[in-house]
């Protein structure tokens, strides 16, 4: 299965609140996330939560964009990745 | 007899009935290896319910190849009533089925009035041996049983099913509903064939291994009261048969020759067995008594008192049992087989051809070819003419179950009958038939060819049904070429002819023909001619060519950018397929919606449908050409991954057809790709061909679009000659009136292309604006570097629509609805204006009530008037 980045813009900054509420937020996205088969595997949010870019596996970038509708989230841009670290060659 | 360990199945199956009797039903696919018990739990349950349920039994035949809709006929006998009446005036399929669910809807005594008060239980066994068209019916139930009180059981061999079995793509489609159900028994445990073997003084250990804890095996080897442990089931059964009296045992022998049941009556012709014989064989337990006919216990005994029976007397038994039944006037099937086994190829011939026919009317094609194949095998010295019509026969049934190489060459050796019999009138309509048996398997130019030469040939003698058919598929392949005045030329002589004929079937596909034509040289006309081919269809009954009409209204308004009409049409032809099982035509019609919903800037739904239809790995070549075109095309625009691979597997599927409508839009898309990823210099190469091939028929949105990109990439000077009028406007240089005409079309893509053109900074961020609500990044950064060269002090960039003004996070189609609800219409309304189901508007109200956390129709309309949704830009200028 692919992997993906997301990057989406929250011009009024994303607000996830750090509580039961927060916590419901998130199970939410994934449940409605595993109806297409898609996974959130973890997000990187810019320091003034403008921006995040997220890391999903799924099996077409149709499936990301409609769980991201489903789920209310706005995308920018999708590019397909690989993971390289710097462990990888040695 | 009690059931050792099933206890937890038969409180499954309780609890499902239970929920059944409250009108929720469902199908339960009850699998497990053959002896393991399917048929002893099926039974106990049903026994405990002949009070409180009505239980229907049927079951799929063992034959080689087995009866159409079997279990279908099994339980019609059962029934009586209208079912049966039903049945023997040859109703469509559609209405054979329709009737069975009604019967599952309606148990309770027939004259009692008010709501049903008993559940059914319908029974369908051995479904490994099921023919198509009971596979059919399995999944027309298996689709609709979730709304009627019924248990529909299925028993199965799961280890028979191998991946490519029929029967495991019927499974694979029917379990993802929620309401079809699985079971699968597992073997008895050391403890319960222990807790058998006791009183017996058989080793249990011994038992359970060499019998692996099947069922069947373990009673078959206690039955026959012996200290030892036969090493097979086979062993197993013929240790009982060899406590059995002569007389007994040749009536066991007879009756292993027939599949599933036996009358005695037979056995006493057959085998000279009186009552007394057979009595004896129903008291040592190898049959079974099942009111007007015996039975094997199982299967598996039956195939082994049979393999032992020596070859000599087992053909003479053959000989003896097909004369009974015949004489007796039995079903063709059966007596095919008798006769195959018997070795008598004219008796084969004759009744496998019969039996291929029976098969062929009731819609079992899969069984009707193996029928004619049968009869093929043994048609050494038939005279070319009976001959060649086998052959015709068995070209149509394989074609109908795709197995076309078999079909052509079928068509080639009866071809090669008729010339030697001199039958010209055979010959031409045999070349018209296999024009479509080459269209189907997309060798086009050959199909144009062979429908050339049958109209050619037939031309020359007197006209008949024979030329009707030869013009109709010549029309149709030239339509196809897009050979538009060819095609309307013919077709209108194809419909002539057919009506002379009264040539129903013809007379459909030539009106569609012509009116498919009709889109490209008088698209007024076309969906009167069209209409008229889906009226004839319906009327004769025939759901293939429905579907086709309506498949045809619908894509042929697409092509020439007809949207509203388009729309309404292909939704229409999804819901009839989905209504008549007709999943391969509903699939073109659901990729062509993709496609229309993409030009429209539908993006989000168009990725949905066309990423469903090019992930099925079922789905046609036409089917997955479409969608994967409008897949690659969107992922291109939108600047997704993956643009390049998808837009690729299009062409390859494609461009062996050499048909432009099929080239056009994916060298677009190829093209657009290469200028969205900067490599303008690759588009001449990918546009060219397909470009002269449009200017060479004449196909305005053809040669536009294509014309388009080689002007963009500098290899055209002006406008190509019969270029639909958006684009000789664009390529004109005048991007305005382009604009706006696309804006009329409904295009805000192609409108915000055009807008980029200007040179003006408002007109450079109306383009943007749009492209940014639409999510087509690439052409958007285009826009906005432009902008910044003007020197264009770029504002904050303005998110997409569906941040913004929509905090909540609704869909393109919701914003849509919702703007409707605030104008005040009620639900079927906006169904109406909208062109879609109102089943469709009641979720879409339900997820926007969820998403903006109201909890009423007026709550909503209140927040879409506050945020003023409904006053939406880039909407079509006139409804159509």
């Amino acid at each position: 299965m692919p992997r993906y980045l997301v990057q989406r813009t929250f011009p009024d900054g994303l607000r996830i609140p750090v509580d039961e509420q927060g916590a419901k937020a998130c199970m939410k996205v994934v449940d409605t996330n595993a109806d297409s088969g898609v996974t959130w595997i973890h997000s990187y949010v810019s320091s003034d939560k403008s921006t995040t870019f997220c890391v999903y596996d799924g099996p077409s970038p149709e499936a990301i964009r409609h769980t991201a509708e489903r789920n209310g989230l706005p995308v920018d841009r999708i590019t397909e990745v690989r993971v390289l670290d710097p462990y990888f060659y040695s | 007899m009690e059931l050792l360990e099933r206890g937890a199945f038969l409180e499954s199956l309780e609890g499902w009935l239970a929920a059944a009797r409250s009108g929720e039903g469902c199908m339960v696919l009850l699998g497990g290896e053959a002896g393991i018990g399917k048929t002893a739990l099926a039974r106990a349950f049903c026994d405990r319910h002949g009070a409180d349920a009505r239980v229907l039994w049927g079951a799929c035949d063992a034959l080689r190849t087995p009866r159409p809709l079997g279990p279908l006929l099994d339980i019609t006998r059962e029934v009586g009533g209208e079912l049966a009446r039903l049945v023997s005036a040859e109703p469509t399929r559609h209405r054979l089925f329709g009737a069975f669910l009604d019967l599952l809807g309606s148990a309770g005594a027939p004259d009692a009035p008010g709501p049903r008060a008993l559940p059914v239980v319908a029974v369908v066994e051995d479904a490994h041996w099921a023919d198509e068209a009971t596979l059919d019916l399995l999944v027309f139930l298996g689709r609709r049983v979730a709304d009627s009180p019924a248990v529909v059981l299925v028993t199965y061999r799961d280890d028979e099913v191998g991946r490519e079995h029929p029967l495991r793509t019927v499974i694979g489609d029917l379990a993802t509903s929620w309401w079809v159900r699985r079971l699968d028994l597992p073997a008895l445990s050391r403890a319960g064939v222990a807790s058998l073997a006791g009183p017996h003084g058989i080793d249990a250990d011994r038992l359970h291994r060499v019998t692996g804890g099947n069922p069947f095996f373990v009673t078959e080897v206690l039955g026959a009261a012996g200290r030892e442990v036969p090493p097979t089931v086979r062993d197993a059964v013929l240790a009982r048969t060899a406590r059995l009296t002569p007389a007994a045992r040749a009536a066991l022998d007879a009756a292993a020759l027939v599949p599933d049941r036996v009358e005695p009556a037979l056995l006493e012709a057959v085998a000279g067995a009186d009552a007394a014989a057979v009595d004896e064989c129903l008291r040592a337990g190898m049959l079974r008594d099942d009111g007007r006919s015996v039975r094997f216990r199982h299967e598996l005994a039956r195939l082994a008192v049979e393999q032992a029976v020596p070859t000599a007397r087992r053909i003479a038994l053959h000989r003896r049992i097909l004369a009974q039944l015949a004489a007796s006037g039995h079903e063709p099937a059966r007596l095919a087989y008798h006769a195959e086994e018997a070795g008598q190829p004219a008796a084969v011939l004759e009744h496998a051809a019969a039996a291929g026919e029976r098969a062929a009317a009731l819609g079992a094609h899969r069984e009707a070819a193996d029928h004619y194949a049968r009869a093929l095998r043994f048609a050494d010295g038939l005279a070319p003419r009976p001959l060649a019509e086998l052959l015709e026969r068995y070209a149509v049934e394989c074609a109908r179950t795709d197995r076309n190489a078999d079909a052509l060459d079928a068509a080639e050796r009866a071809l090669a009958c008729w010339r030697r019999e001199g039958d010209r009138d055979r010959e031409g309509a045999l070349l018209a038939r296999r024009s479509q048996h080459l269209w189907g398997i997309g060798r086009s130019r050959e199909a144009l060819e062979s429908a050339a030469a049958a109209v050619a040939m037939l031309e020359a003698g007197e006209p008949g049904p024979g030329l009707a058919a030869a013009y109709t598929w010549l029309a149709m392949n030239r339509m196809l070429a897009r050979d538009i005045p060819g095609a309307i030329e013919v077709g209108r002589r194809a419909i002539e002819l057919a009506e002379r004929f009264g040539e129903q079937e013809l007379l459909s596909r030539a009106l569609n023909a012509v009116g498919s034509a009709q889109w490209f040289s008088d698209p007024d006309q076309a969906p009167v001619t069209l209409a008229r081919s889906l009226a004839v269809a319906t009327d004769a009954g025939n759901d293939q060519a429905a579907a086709a009409a309506m498949v045809n209204l619908g894509s042929g308004a697409g092509e020439i950018r007809r949207y509203a009409f388009a729309d309404r049409w292909l939704r229409q032809a999804v819901a009839w397929c989905a209504e008549h099982d007709l999943d391969g035509s509903g699939r073109y019609a659901l990729a062509w919606l993709a496609r229309c919903d993409f030009e429209q800037g539908r993006w989000s739904e168009a990725g949905t449908a066309a990423a469903s239809v090019a992930g099925e790995r079922s789905a046609g070549a036409p089917s997955r050409r479409v969608a994967l075109t409008v897949l690659g095309r969107l992922r291109a625009r939108r600047g997704d991954p993956d643009a390049l691979s998808a837009l690729e597997d299009a062409w390859e599927l494609a461009v062996h057809t050499g048909d432009l409508q099929r080239l056009w839009p994916v060298a677009a898309g190829r093209a657009e790709h290469a200028w969205l990823t900067g490599r303008a210099e690759a588009l001449p190469e990918l546009v060219a061909e397909p470009f002269e091939l449009a200017r060479r028929l004449g196909h305005a949105w053809a040669i536009g679009e294509l014309g388009f990109w080689l002007w963009r990439s500098g290899a055209l000077p002006h406008s190509p000659a019969g270029a639909a009028r958006p684009y000789a406007l664009q390529i004109a240089g005048d991007w305005r009136a382009a604009a706006e005409a696309w804006h009329e079309l409904g295009c805000p893509y192609e409108r915000a292309l055009a807008l980029a053109e200007g040179d003006t900074e408002a007109d450079l961020l109306a383009a943007l604006d749009q492209l940014e609500r639409l999510g087509a990044r690439p052409a958007a950064d285009a826009v906005a570097s432009r902008l910044r060269e003007l020197g264009v002090r770029r504002l904050r960039r303005r998110p997409r629509r569906a941040t913004l003004a929509n905090p909540a996070g609704l869909t393109a189609r919701e914003l849509e609805v919702l703007g409707l609800l605030g104008a005040g219409l009620r639900n079927a309304d906006i169904a109406g204006r909208l062109h879609i189901a109102e089943k469709t508007v009641d979720h879409h109200v339900s997820a926007i009530l969820a998403k903006l956390g109201v909890r009423s129709r007026r709550e909503a309309a209140q927040v879409a008037t506050a945020r003023g949704i409904g006053a939406q830009d880039g909407e079509p200028a006139a409804p159509r």
